[in-house]
């Protein structure tokens, strides 16, 4: 599988179908998410229809940890097999990583001041969620300042890597402090857990943004291999007259 | 080999005019400038006085880390060790050690001088230098590990910044955690154990992590 997209030619065939397919299920899944969360669930019993922030956050929080985790499987296969898509896959995910990470923090704060009455507190979940855009923002600004593309891949592959290494600590470590967001709710053992209706839409809005990362981060790919080869035929011109020339 | 290039670091730095010195004017910059920010009261900085230490520290050794490969970078040394077969992790090791050497150990030694500054009874200044202590192994490794991906980087300054702060916040969570609970428990409060557990996991994947950077930095 990893071999056989290696090939910007196969995998540019492969993401003409899976693109546009993923495209369109991310459009009905925010849709029927939308409705399902804005519209159809009920208001909750003691944050009323507050909690219609949480459908955007949540998701937005966990499909930031999930680019990262997939930027990382980039960069270990980037470093190790020297994959030339896999870099650039790499820094497809963190753009969007990126934007979910501020998201989840934006509507954190909206849901703060709404449920706790402000609108920052220092806890842990809240800390590691910003140190993780920093890690980002740290992660895309070493691909800005390299020029050589390869070199730049592998440093930001090793930055990856011991940055995914250093989030549980830091996770450990802000959680030190004493605590005011609540516990992880679903994937704790022994976790409360909620009411299947909350969960449905809970579910497809985690479905969407997940959608919405493969979408933009293919179409990402796709930009960077079009690129390149707009790249390779704007330096050929002088090579071609050259031959009709003889 | 790692020793003859610390002794290398050391001799260079001896020479430079006192370059090696100006992260110990910053440090006393920051702490007289907090001071002054926070109107000189004495009943006011007490409690604070270990964090603002601390961020001394750090900021100090930030602005120092572009330093650890700059030079060498820069005038091809790096490109003539690798040549010579020498292996980059022993290079790496090498600077982290002189690099805890010249820029960290003057400040955590000139920690009693800040602690006077801010009225610090004996037993916090003893425990703030011991937490430093036992984090400057993870601040040189990871300040180590951001000059080789920055190297020969012009803009480089802010950016390692920014780079080490995510490395460095755990670091700081204990090492203050352990100067507040050293009154209650003395050196075997969890946190200094803690400490030296991150410095470890700098020292392990750090190190290899640096000499893998500088290996794509050279190729």
């Amino acid at each position: 599988m990893i071999n056989f997209l290696a090939n910007p030619a196969r995998f540019l065939k492969v993401s003409k179908i899976a693109t546009p397919l993923m495209g369109w299920a991310c459009l009905a899944a925010f849709t029927y998410g939308l409705w399902l969360a804005l519209f159809a669930s009920p208001p909750a019993v003691d944050h009323g229809h507050g909690v219609r922030i949480m459908y955007i956050h949540v998701p937005a929080a966990w499909c930031a940890l999930l680019a990262y985790a997939l930027l990382t499987i980039a960069s270990l296969i980037s470093f190790i097999w020297r994959h030339p898509l896999a870099d650039v896959a790499a820094r497809s995910l963190a753009v969007p990583g990126m934007a979910f990470t501020f998201l989840a923090l934006f509507t954190g704060s909206l849901w703060g001041k709404f449920a706790w009455g402000t609108w920052w507190e220092w806890d842990g979940r809240m800390t590691s969620v910003l140190v993780l855009l920093f890690i980002y923002m740290g992660y895309l600004a070493l691909w800005q300042v390299t020029p050589d593309h390869r070199r730049a891949a592998r440093l930001a592959s090793i930055l990856a890597m011991i940055g995914f290494i250093n989030i549980p600590i830091i996770k450990f470590s802000v959680d030190w402090w004493d605590s005011l967001h609540q516990t992880a709710t679903y994937s704790s053992p022994g976790a409360p857990g909620t009411s299947p209706e909350i969960f449905l839409p809970l579910l497809t809005m985690a479905l969407a943004y997940s959608l919405l990362l493969g979408w933009l981060s293919f179409r990402s790919v796709e930009a960077e291999i079009i690129r390149n080869r707009a790249q390779r035929e704007k330096n050929a011109p002088a090579a071609t007259a050259t031959i009709e020339a003889l | 080999m790692s020793v003859s290039l610390i002794k290398r670091d050391i001799i260079l730095a001896l020479r430079s005019g006192g370059a090696w010195l100006y992260g110990l004017f910053f440090f006393g910059v920051f702490i007289a400038l907090s001071a002054i920010a926070l109107g000189g009261s004495h009943e006011l900085m007490r409690p604070i006085a270990p964090a603002l230490i601390w961020l001394a520290l750090i900021f100090s050794a930030m602005l120092s880390f572009p330093s650890i490969f700059s030079s060498d970078f820069d005038d091809g040394t790096l490109v003539q060790f690798k040549l010579s077969g020498m292996s980059l992790l022993s290079l790496c090791i090498a600077k982290a050690i002189s690099f805890t050497m010249l820029s960290i150990l003057p400040l955590i030694i000139s920690v009693p001088i800040a602690a006077l500054f801010f009225d610090l009874p004996a037993h916090v200044t003893f425990a703030c230098m011991i937490s430093l202590c036992l984090a400057a192994p993870a601040i040189a490794i990871y300040g180590t590990l951001a000059a080789a991906i920055l190297a020969g980087r012009r803009s480089g300054g802010f950016l390692i910044v920014l780079m080490t702060t995510p490395f460095l916040v755990p670091l700081l969570i204990f090492g203050l955690e352990a100067v507040s609970d050293y009154k209650a428990e003395g050196l075997g409060a969890l946190e200094f154990r803690v400490l030296i557990g991150l410095s470890l996991i700098g020292a392990s994947v750090g190190l290899p992590a640096a000499a893998a950077a500088l290996k794509a930095q050279l190729e």
